[in-house]
């Protein structure tokens, strides 16, 4: 076991380096950086007058001095390793667009991602795993096929479409206008009240697939030898149910939860950009449509190292809730 | 065909065919209720979208009435901000998602498969390479990878079919590459070696047919996923050019003229992808059971990225003592 994890720890910075290896070149590689991007939008003495704080230079001489400023005249490697060597010291550069800090813009946007992700876990966990469990308890019952076609409902239909028939029934019944997020610490009434509908819509779209599979491995385990002999000695049902078969098909499904991470990103993002909740999927977006590198960069990052952890965590925590598990 | 039919003999099995399948048809939609409803929903997608012109009552990027008319006989759906046709608009739309949604799968499965089959084969450092690259894509959520391809190549159709291929490739590769590497051991692949088969030919032989049912299930399955995720981006605004008549436009430009025109906008393309992906969805998960029942509880077709959670959930049952 600690080999095992030793092992696992070894491969995350290998991972990591990758990660930002292959995003880092994608961004470098292919015509059109950011600096035509901006010259294409709003010609070049203005954006060069902001960038540089100078005045009076010639159209391409404006390019040629934008891009030493970003260093991007540099080869590629050594913008890399610049970054890297950056990064490592906790400097993700500035944004392109409006100059601030990433790290600012990451420490101003996480709270309320971090937020919705904790609130969507915990509501698809609790909206996942009972409906499981009561649709494999009646089989094939009204209920059953309810809670299924619930579930496959939420497989099917994309976050964005329930979250924009949320946005206009709500406005167009209540006049509800989507609010401004408020932090937790600041007010948190105001918050939980703002929150609950994104975090709801999250909660659904990452719900789905614990759902189904709570359901199919109850079938699976009821199923076994062992349950037929728990049955043969007289248990009742619900202990045969809720001791014997409950914790053997909970295993899978909690691999699952812990891997749900990048389906409640995904879901986050759209519901951040539908909702108008300030944070890192919405931050994310608007820097994918002003091609600001430094924080598309940093985001990406961000996102790849949670999921990382959060896959690790999951395989560690395998082995210990089931000790029958050996790691090679 | 025509010349099939001046045989007698065969002529009678050609005849009897269409009997044949239409008894397998509802053998599998008695077995499948659920399965059969999403081919109906399936069909009729697949309808509208190579015959938009039938079904639409309008051009569907001509002005044919006053910005935001109630629906009526003419209009059915009413019209967008602009004054175009929404029910014509819809229409068309089902011929863009389904169109990027069938050709990015197609493209990935068809070259996770090549990939699958030579990295399992030859093994080593090439293998390991390929890993180690599928490892570090599936680390990022799909739709954070193609938002980011979508930055660097720019968005158009081309582009926007190019990502959703790209996104998929890894998971499937890994999902063909555990069959392969199974399939590879079995004896009749060593006799084929045996009595001198050359490489190419064991794979394309041996070792493809035995993965044509994988190929099936696998694309009716991320085919679902793939129009969630293109009318995701272009929804955000960075698919699709923002008056392109595809459905994820038009939600996003629902949403923005709620207050000009409630939810009427919105509501008829939402329907239109949900029913869509809930189709092939189904369709999907009837196919598996009916085509490799082994698969069912696996996990594949649980997401489209699950290809990694099946193999968590298999090395895990194989580490327990049986």
């Amino acid at each position: 076991m600690g080999t095992y994890v030793l092992r696992r720890l070894m491969l995350v910075p290998l991972t990591l380096f990758l990660i930002s290896l292959l995003f880092f070149f994608m961004l470098r590689t292919i015509p059109g950086d950011f600096v035509d991007f901006l010259f294409a939008e709003e010609g070049g003495s203005g954006i060069g007058q902001r960038i540089t704080g100078q005045t009076g230079s010639a159209e391409e001489e404006w390019e040629r001095l934008v891009r030493e400023r970003y260093g991007l005249a540099d080869p590629i490697h050594v913008q890399y390793v610049r970054w890297t060597s950056h990064l490592a010291t906790g400097d993700l550069g500035n944004s392109y667009v409006n100059q601030k800090p990433v790290v600012d813009v990451i420490r101003e946007r996480l709270p309320a991602t971090v937020q919705l992700g904790i609130m969507g876990l915990i509501g698809s966990v609790l909206l996942g795993v009972p409906l499981g469990i009561v649709s494999a308890r009646f089989p094939e019952s009204k209920l059953d096929n309810l809670v299924r076609v619930l579930s496959l409902g939420g497989l099917t239909t994309p976050a964005f479409v329930i979250a924009a028939v949320i946005v206009v029934v709500l406005s167009t019944q209540f006049y509800w206008v989507t609010p401004d997020f408020v932090p937790f610490w600041e007010d948190p009434v105001t918050n939980l009240s703002n929150i609950a509908i994104p975090a709801a819509v999250v909660s659904f779209t990452a719900a789905a697939p614990i759902m189904r599979l709570t359901r199919s491995q109850m079938l699976e385990v009821l199923g076994q030898d062992y349950i037929r002999t728990a049955r043969a000695k007289g248990l009742a049902e619900g202990s045969v149910f809720y001791k014997h078969a409950l914790r053997n098909a909970l295993l899978p499904v909690i691999t699952l939860i812990g891997l749900s991470l990048d389906r409640l990103i995904a879901g986050s993002v759209i519901v951040e950009v539908v909702f108008g909740v300030n944070g890192i999927g919405a931050a994310l977006v608007n820097a994918a449509e002003t091609r600001d590198f430094p924080v598309l960069q940093a985001i990406t990052l961000l996102i790849g190292a949670a999921v990382l952890f959060a896959n690790l965590l999951v395989d560690i925590t395998y082995g210990w809730i089931d000790p029958r598990i050996r790691y090679d | 065909m025509d010349r099939v039919i001046e045989q007698p003999l065969e002529a009678a099995f050609v005849a009897r065919l269409p009997r044949e399948w239409a008894r397998a048809v509802w053998r599998f939609a008695r077995l499948k209720p659920l399965g059969a409803l999403g081919a109906v929903l399936i069909l009729i997608a697949v309808v509208a979208a190579a015959f938009p012109y039938v079904f639409a009552t309008h051009d569907p990027a001509r002005i044919v009435a006053a910005p935001f008319t109630e629906p009526s006989a003419e209009h059915l759906l009413g019209a967008d901000y602009a004054g175009r046709d929404l029910w014509s608009r819809t229409i068309w739309g089902a011929r863009l998602s389904i169109m990027v949604g069938v050709l990015a799968v197609f493209a990935a499965i068809t070259v996770a498969t090549f990939l699958a089959i030579v990295t399992a084969y030859y093994g080593g450092l090439v293998d390991l390479l390929f890993q180690r690259v599928v490892d570090t894509m599936m680390t990022i959520p799909g739709l954070v990878l193609a938002l980011f391809v979508l930055v660097v190549l720019g968005s158009s159709l081309n582009t926007l079919i190019f990502t959703i291929a790209i996104i998929f490739v890894p998971p499937q590769l890994r999902t063909m590459r555990s069959v392969v590497l199974s399939i590879k051991e079995m004896p009749y692949v060593d006799s084929a070696r045996a009595i001198g088969a050359s490489t190419l030919r064991i794979f394309a032989r041996y070792i493809f047919p035995q993965l044509i049912a994988l190929y099936l299930i696998l694309g009716s399955l991320i085919i679902g996923t793939a129009i969630i995720i293109e009318t995701s981006l272009t929804f955000l605004g960075l698919g699709l050019p923002g008056d392109v008549p595809s459905w994820g436009n038009l939600v996003s430009r629902g949403v923005r003229d709620v207050f000009n025109a409630g939810y009427r906008l919105t509501i008829p393309p939402a329907i239109a992808i949900g029913a869509a992906v809930f189709g092939f969805n189904l369709l999907g998960d009837a196919l598996r059971d009916v085509l490799d029942p082994r698969l069912r509880g696996s996990g594949v077709g649980l997401t489209g990225r699950s290809a990694r959670f099946a193999e968590q959930i298999q090395s895990a049952e194989r580490g327990r003592p049986s």
